[in-house]
């Protein structure tokens, strides 16, 4: 463990250098940056938002809409004067939103006909503010109609309910998973499920990206700087040397993944409340469907998620070996990224259970493919998958360590890649 | 009598080609033994195959009597490898990187206490010690690696080209460290194409071409035989008799 832990601080010395750390700082910093921008959107835009409304009708019907307005919290300002001299104020004022209720509306409604309302969008930017105030409004409007619609019919069928009537046909939507039923739409599940997972292919693509190039990065440095030779004198057993570089690669790649993480979350988070009301529905559908998240889900995801990134760096360790320093090693591991976004995009297209045969085989031959078929298998309970998942990537990582530690063990380590190019060096 | 390296009959080859070419010679214990010759004769390769690193095509190598091959961990306890043109690693400070080799070599923290400083001492980096390799000059980077490689006390030094690159004053600096230290109990196994290094540091020496051994015995020996005035001259009469 001595020998072990020696080699591990060394890795990690080595590989957490300030050229490693500052793209990695910087990409938080700015996820930071655009989520607090987010926020502070969102926060303007949720604020009591001003309104100008020039009222020609002023009837008891333009009254109440304006009392909507004010109810829904909007700060009414009214004012008089033609569409033109309206638009002058609110343009002075910086009101980004106008009014204009026309003479005669109350009359075109009682007479059962349409009547207009203009409503003048200021735009002062295309920013995310200017459409969530557009959207607010256009919600009140539709209230209003509503209510509208409502008295005519109530005073029209006196004896029914005027809900009845707009909306008589009301289609109840259930989802059935496995022997579980519950009401919900599977948009809804869809979302929240995709809200509940979609971190998982970014943690597994972003960690295996990272150790991959760490890992191949360091034995193509220790070959180039012949500390690798230096190393291999030494009494200590060369699977130690393997491990210790693999545990180093990990140890800094979950910090990395880590302040990815924080500044990700942080960056969702700020497109706040909808996503809040989604997850509050669906939770309550998930729990319904027995789907919610269990320590025992978690605990499948994450050690699907290790074994998927321990295949990674046993085969980038396998990959690195053939070359001669960091820069081919680097190259040398491009297959394994190649892997690695397959299942990525594919499970972001496809489903597994739907695709044809011989695609299906391909998928399943990819070691990293099953820490993003997990999620969904746990849903449907094919946790047949997901065991002969956990069985075929120890095994591929057994098997790929194994012929790593061989070749660190033999000499092939300092002449896989030679022996095809440059005798001479050797001698 | 034991000797501290034995190489018989060695022979490595790298596909179709042949770098050694049955080599053998014999180091007594203490002594400091130099393999000379031009680039790609084979020395690097005959360094590597008794550091353990390269297994031989045929031939054998034992090293305190532990043959490499058979028993490569009991030759690992003994020696101490130095490599040409080797690195440290970048972004360890000095002290770290010797504290870091020191522990495979110590069972405890007094005894790496004890190889550290020992390291610091033949390093003689002063301050520099404690900065990161990165800022070393070639030379400084050379004095570390070989205190590395002379701090545990090996039995046996393996030193390939220990002065490759550096100038007159680093050079004759670490000339010096190395003859020191041998004197001190350790058996040297060095290479170089550099004959003149190799005449002063060496006690016997073998001239290697073409992956064969085509002279050895002492300097003065050589210079007799051949009438030369240095180990250069030597090599050039040599290499026209054979």
């Amino acid at each position: 463990m001595r020998v072990l832990g020696n080699l591990l601080r060394k890795e990690v010395k080595e590989l957490l250098t300030r050229q490693l750390l500052i793209p990695f700082i910087t990409i938080m910093i700015l996820f930071l940056f655009i989520g607090r921008a987010i926020r502070g959107e969102r926060q303007r835009a949720s604020a009591p938002q001003k309104i100008l409304v020039a009222d020609f009708d002023r009837s008891s019907l333009s009254q109440d809409i304006i009392k909507a307005f004010r109810l829904s919290g909007l700060v009414v300002i009214e004012t008089t004067g033609d569409e033109e001299q309206v638009l002058t104020q609110a343009k002075k004022e910086g009101i980004a939103l106008a009014i204009v209720i026309p003479q005669g509306l109350a009359q075109n409604l009682s007479e059962l006909n349409p009547a207009e309302i203009s409503v003048y969008n200021l735009i002062q930017g295309l920013s995310a503010t200017q459409a969530l105030r557009g959207i607010k409004l256009k919600t009140i409007l539709t209230a209003i109609n509503k209510n509208i619609t409502a008295d005519y019919l109530k005073k029209a069928y006196p004896e029914v309910l005027p809900e009845n009537l707009q909306t008589p046909l009301r289609p109840k939507e259930y989802i059935v998973i496995r022997e579980k039923v519950a009401e919900g739409s599977p948009e809804l599940l869809q979302g929240l499920l995709v809200s509940q997972t979609f971190m998982i292919p970014i943690i597994l693509l972003i960690t295996i990206i990272y150790t991959s190039q760490m890992i191949a990065a360091s034995i193509g440095q220790e070959k180039e700087n012949k500390t690798l030779e230096t190393l291999l004198t030494v009494p200590i057993s060369r699977v130690q040397i393997v491990l210790g570089k693999m545990l180093g690669a990990v140890v800094v790649a979950l910090i990395i993944a880590g302040i990815f993480v924080f500044a990700f979350s942080y960056y969702m988070g700020s497109f706040g409340e909808l996503g809040q009301m989604t997850q509050a529905v669906g939770s309550n559908l998930t729990k319904q469907l027995g789907l919610g998240i269990r320590l025992e889900s978690v605990l499948l995801i994450a050690l699907s998620l290790f074994l998927a990134i321990l295949s990674a760096l046993a085969l980038a360790t396998l990959l690195a070996i053939f070359s001669d320093d960091a820069k081919s090693a680097q190259a040398a591991i491009t297959p394994l990224m190649i892997l690695c976004l397959i299942p990525y995009f594919f499970t972001m297209l496809f489903d597994i259970e739907t695709v044809s045969l011989p695609i299906k085989i391909i998928v399943y031959l990819i070691p990293f493919a099953y820490p993003f078929l997990t999620p969904k298998a746990l849903i449907f309970g094919n946790y047949s998958m997901i065991v002969f998942g956990f069985i075929y990537m120890a095994l591929f990582s057994v098997v790929v360590i194994g012929i790593a530690a061989r070749i660190f063990n033999s000499d092939r380590i300092l002449t896989a890649k030679l022996r095809f190019r440059r005798f001479s060096l050797l001698r | 009598m034991d000797f501290a390296v034995e190489v018989s009959e060695l022979v490595r080859d790298y596909g179709a080609l042949r770098a050694l070419n049955g080599i053998s010679f014999n180091i007594k214990e203490n002594e400091i033994f130099g393999l000379i010759g031009p680039n790609a004769s084979g020395k690097t390769t005959t360094l590597r195959i008794v550091a353990t690193l390269l297994k031989p095509t045929q031939g054998e190598v034992k090293v305190f009597n532990f043959s490499v091959t058979k028993n490569p961990d009991a030759v690992r306890k003994l020696i101490s490898y130095l490599p040409e043109d080797a690195g440290a690693y970048k972004n360890l400070s000095g002290i770290d990187y010797l504290r870091f080799m020191a522990t495979f070599y110590s069972a405890n923290n007094n005894e790496l206490k004890a190889i550290v400083e020992q390291g610091m001492n033949i390093a003689d980096l002063k301050e520099r010690i404690y900065d990161k390799v990165k800022t070393y000059s070639k030379g400084m980077a050379r004095k570390l690696l070989l205190a590395r490689a002379l701090m545990v006390k090996p039995k046996l030094a393996i030193l390939d080209e220990p002065t490759s690159g550096l100038d007159v004053a680093n050079s004759l600096e670490i000339r010096e460290r190395i003859k020191t230290f041998a004197r001190e109990g350790t058996t040297v196994l060095l290479s170089s194409h550099n004959m003149l290094e190799v005449e002063f540091l060496s006690d016997r020496v073998a001239l290697i071409k073409n992956g064969r051994i085509i002279e050895s015995g002492t300097p003065e020996d050589l210079k007799r035989k051949y009438n030369g005035r240095n180990l250069e001259e030597v090599f050039m009469k040599v290499e026209k008799v054979n």
